[in-house]
């Protein structure tokens, strides 16, 4: 079996009177144990579609009690005032196309400047399925001299996963997530072009089904190896998170 | 017996990460290793550029094949070239199993009753199952209209509305000849709110739209909810079977039901299937 880390999940406020038994955390662990998922970066709804600031607090309290969740830190450039403080992040993320701007914009311009200042640059996972959004996004961080890992999340069909495949070969810190790759052979293709080591498992979950991103995976005709990378290896590297210890888990 | 998967709706053309997309024996392959046995398959030239020649293609490379039958792709705002595609395959070639419509390959505009109405005018008397492609919303609120207007035929919604899967349902509770296939957004819940608003799985119908998707992702919805064994059996199967009229299997894969023959399906009354009442006919219909 092999060991699951997943990349981007979201803490999503409960719909039904079932889910309100839990918290958003305790819900998302239970969906992970479901799929022998072992460890996931997560989110909060809120920080994505309502205020970064407020909704990164948010999630950093829900994983205190949930030690398999590992905040992702949701950057808006629309806010004003200073740098967001990412002190101990382990993953940022932006958003353009959900938050309304575009691929080229000054505000994230200065902000990914900011970021290089920083002392450490942790990776960023950024939303990548509208078209032109990787070109110019790859554009901007070479201005900016961000030397940290980006994550391209949402990518899928031939626009844009053509557009992503070549900014990353122009590109070494840009890896691709699987999020979005559900075309059939899509996996495999980005695998065959830039190396299983720059390929990262992310589902979305509970927004999108985990049991068919990890389908798309296990149906990509990987070698074990590669497969063991893009599942769970590439994430433990972004996140710093080290391997469980041997025999931890089933064979 | 292993599980049959019929998949009512995949794609018949090479794409980039899957180049060999146009050849049976490569089709069929890549549906095998995903458990699928039958599948119905829809030009992508037809679909994007050329009708006339899509067809064809789709015509003699499935013509040998059994578990690969094709969709006939019209456009309908082309009537006079759909009515020319539709005589020669439709009255003469019983592989075909329906008519596919697609929104516009370059705008997305959707199939709408009033622009596809002479298509469907003349589309009527095949007797045949109508796809209409709904990614959206705003599209399947249209399919549900002319499922309104084609209420003799059975109409097939492919995609589920996109994100829009709640909408979608609604639509489809509200008319009787109108189902679902499951692709479009991979979110298992859909399936769940769609079982109970439409009071059980006999409008649902197992679709991929592969390659454009992965079928093992599609599949992967099923088993992420508490669907009972025999809604899984319909939407993989059954229904297929009922509403495309194949042979059914009832107990090995040697072992079948002519056509034609009643089935358990077929014998419930109407008023049984969805907790739905039956639609008014529409002046001048049966």
């Amino acid at each position: 079996m092999n060991d699951i880390v997943d990349l981007r999940t979201v803490l999503r406020p409960p719909e039904t009177d079932a889910q309100a038994a839990r918290t958003p955390a305790a819900s998302l662990v239970a969906l992970l144990d479901r799929h022998d998922v072992a460890l996931a970066a997560v989110l909060s709804s809120s920080a994505l579609h309502h205020e970064a600031v407020g909704g990164n607090a948010e999630t950093v309290v829900a994983c205190r009690d949930e030690p398999r969740l590992h905040p992702i830190f949701v950057l808006d450039p629309r806010e004003p005032g200073p740098a967001p403080a990412i002190d101990g992040a382990r993953l940022l993320a932006l958003f353009p196309a959900t938050h309304g701007y575009p691929g080229v914009y000054a505000p994230l311009r200065r902000m990914l400047r900011a970021l290089q200042a920083a002392p450490t640059s942790p990776p960023i996972l950024v939303e990548a399925h509208r078209a032109g959004d990787a070109t110019a996004l790859a554009s901007q961080l070479g201005e900016a001299g961000y030397r940290g890992p980006v994550i391209l999340s949402g990518v899928s069909g031939a626009v844009t996963l053509a557009e992503a495949l070549a900014v990353a070969e122009e590109s070494p810190q840009i890896l691709i997530a699987t999020d979005g790759l559900h075309g059939l052979g899509e996996i495999g293709a980005v695998v065959h072009a830039l190396g299983a080591r720059r390929v990262v498992f992310a589902s979305g979950t509970p927004d999108g089904s985990l049991g068919a991103a990890l389908a798309l995976v296990r149906h990509a005709h990987l070698s074990p190896d590669d497969e063991a990378l893009v599942l769970g290896g590439n994430a433990r590297r972004l996140l710093g998170i080290g391997a469980p210890a041997a025999g931890s888990l089933a064979a | 017996m292993n599980e049959e998967i019929i998949d009512i709706h995949c794609g018949w053309g090479a794409t980039a990460v899957a180049p060999q997309w146009n050849d049976a024996e490569h089709v069929q392959a890549g549906l095998r290793a995903r458990g699928i046995g039958t599948a119905f398959v829809a030009s992508d030239l037809a679909r994007h550029f050329d009708p006339v020649h899509g067809n064809e293609q789709i015509s003699r490379g499935t013509e040998q094949v059994p578990n690969l039958r094709p969709w006939l792709v019209v456009s309908s705002d082309r009537p006079a070239e759909a009515n020319a595609l539709m005589r020669r395959y439709l009255y003469h070639n019983d592989n075909f199993v329906g008519c596919a419509l697609y929104p516009d390959p370059v705008t997305g505009h959707p199939i709408t009753l009033v622009e596809a109405y002479e298509f469907l005018s003349a589309f009527r008397r095949f007797a045949k199952p109508l796809l209409i492609q709904a990614p959206t919303g705003e599209a399947m609120q249209h399919v549900g209209e002319i499922a309104r207007e084609m209420n003799t035929t059975r109409v097939i919604a492919s995609g589920m509305g996109g994100d829009d899967w709640r909408l979608a349902v609604d639509v489809a509770a509200k008319h009787l000849n109108l189902y679902l296939d499951i692709s479009g957004a991979l979110q298992a819940e859909k399936i769940d709110h769609a079982v109970h608003v439409l009071h059980g799985a006999r409008k649902l119908l197992f679709g991929s739209g592969a390659p454009h998707t992965d079928p093992a992702a599609v599949l992967a919805l099923l088993t992420e909810i508490d669907l009972p064994a025999e809604d899984r059996v319909r939407i993989l199967s059954q229904n297929a079977r009922r509403i495309f009229q194949m042979e059914i299997a009832v107990a090995e894969d040697t072992d079948m039901i002519p056509i034609g023959a009643p089935t358990p399906d077929a014998e419930a009354p109407l008023s049984d299937l969805h907790g739905v009442e039956e639609p008014e006919p529409e002046e001048g219909q049966a």
